[in-house]
């Protein structure tokens, strides 16, 4: 199984080369790309002074937009899966190989990373909306996604090519609802997670409200009409 | 408020509803760039179905009638989402302009290193 990991990173300076080098020594077989989503900080130049493998947005298009130039990688060349991995250190990537097992085994479309499942859980607010958003999914899908928000995420050659082409669709659990919906199949593992080893969230306070409104409208109004 | 302008704001809200969601459908408009007019139209439902919300403002700033308030409430909405639109667009053009003169400068990169 051929398998691209897909690291976005926007102003990753502080944790990336740490990330890639954890990476690369814990799974040397695997392939990756970083997408440097027009980082203003020293992004760009460590992938440059490292050599490591990556593409340069040039201008800042968001996680989506990240997320789909690495999909459009692996279609052009012809890799099974696709891992969405953070830059900034909270994933531990000998999870990849396990999630591989899991696709392989079940030949399921989508392998999902759950904190869960592991019995840690997000704290407070963070976590009430995951919970919120795993009933939509359960009563839209009758699929029962333990952690819909987890951002570790194996996606199979159907999805990959979903992803490429699709309009509008972006790696949030909105999405894994549509997905769903459209005959996608999910499988969990339990992972955990570490602190941030550097650099600042996608999600502050205002755009997490926004988050969870277009994650609740999206499940409950597009759903059936998309 | 009259029971029939109830209602013609209920009526308005539910083809606002019915127009978003078939160009999400249709793939017209992004989700993100929906939300606006979703919000839109369960403001003019919470309206049609509460009355007493405008006219406690309608009194409150001293309009004559509850219509006049709606008027201009939903005036300066659309004055703001208007603004706000042409913001999105001086960005997107300056965008467009970056993309453009990036490219131009890579495919010069990668012809010098050929020859």
């Amino acid at each position: 199984m051929k398998i691209l990991v897909v690291v976005p990173a926007y102003n990753e300076e502080q944790a990336l080369a740490d990330t890639i080098h954890e990476l690369t020594s814990s799974c040397p077989d695997i392939d990756y790309l970083i997408v440097n989503d027009g980082s203003t900080d020293r992004t760009g130049d460590i992938c440059d002074e490292l050599h490591l493998c990556h593409v340069d947005l040039p201008i800042n298009c968001g996680l989506a937009s990240g997320v789909r130039t690495g999909m459009k990688y692996a279609m052009r060349n012809g890799y099974d899966a696709v891992v969405q991995f953070d830059a900034d250190g909270q994933h531990v990537p000998s999870y990849i190989p396990e999630m591989a097992r899991k696709m392989e085994e079940t030949g399921c479309d989508i392998v999902l990373g759950s904190r869960y499942l592991a019995g840690g859980k997000a704290m407070g607010m963070r976590n009430m909306g995951s919970r919120i958003i795993a009933g939509l999914i359960r009563a839209a899908t009758r699929t029962t996604v333990t952690d819909p928000t987890c951002g570790l995420r194996m996606y199979g050659p159907k999805m990959i090519e979903t992803f490429a082409k699709g309009f509008d669709i972006e790696p949030e659990p909105d999405t894994l609802a549509l997905l769903i919906r459209n005959g996608a199949t999910i499988c969990e593992i339990p992972i955990t997670v570490r602190e941030r080893q550097g650099g600042e969230s996608y999600l502050k306070p205002l755009r997490a409200a926004r988050y969870m409104l277009r994650s609740v409208s999206s499940i409950v109004l597009f759903l059936w009409f998309r | 408020m009259p029971l029939s302008q109830q209602l013609l704001l209920l009526g308005g809200a539910i083809v606002i509803l019915i127009v978003v969601v078939h160009a999400v459908h249709k793939r017209h408009i992004l989700i993100d760039d929906s939300l606006f007019w979703i919000a839109l139209a369960v403001v003019l439902v919470l309206l049609g179905a509460f009355p007493q919300i405008v006219f406690f403002f309608a009194n409150l700033f001293g309009f004559q009638s509850a219509a006049n308030l709606v008027f201009a409430a939903i005036t300066a909405l659309l004055l703001i989402k208007e603004f706000r639109n042409t913001a999105k667009i001086s960005t997107l053009k300056d965008r467009v302009n970056q993309l453009a003169q990036e490219m131009a400068l890579r495919l010069e990169d990668q012809e010098s290193e050929k020859d």
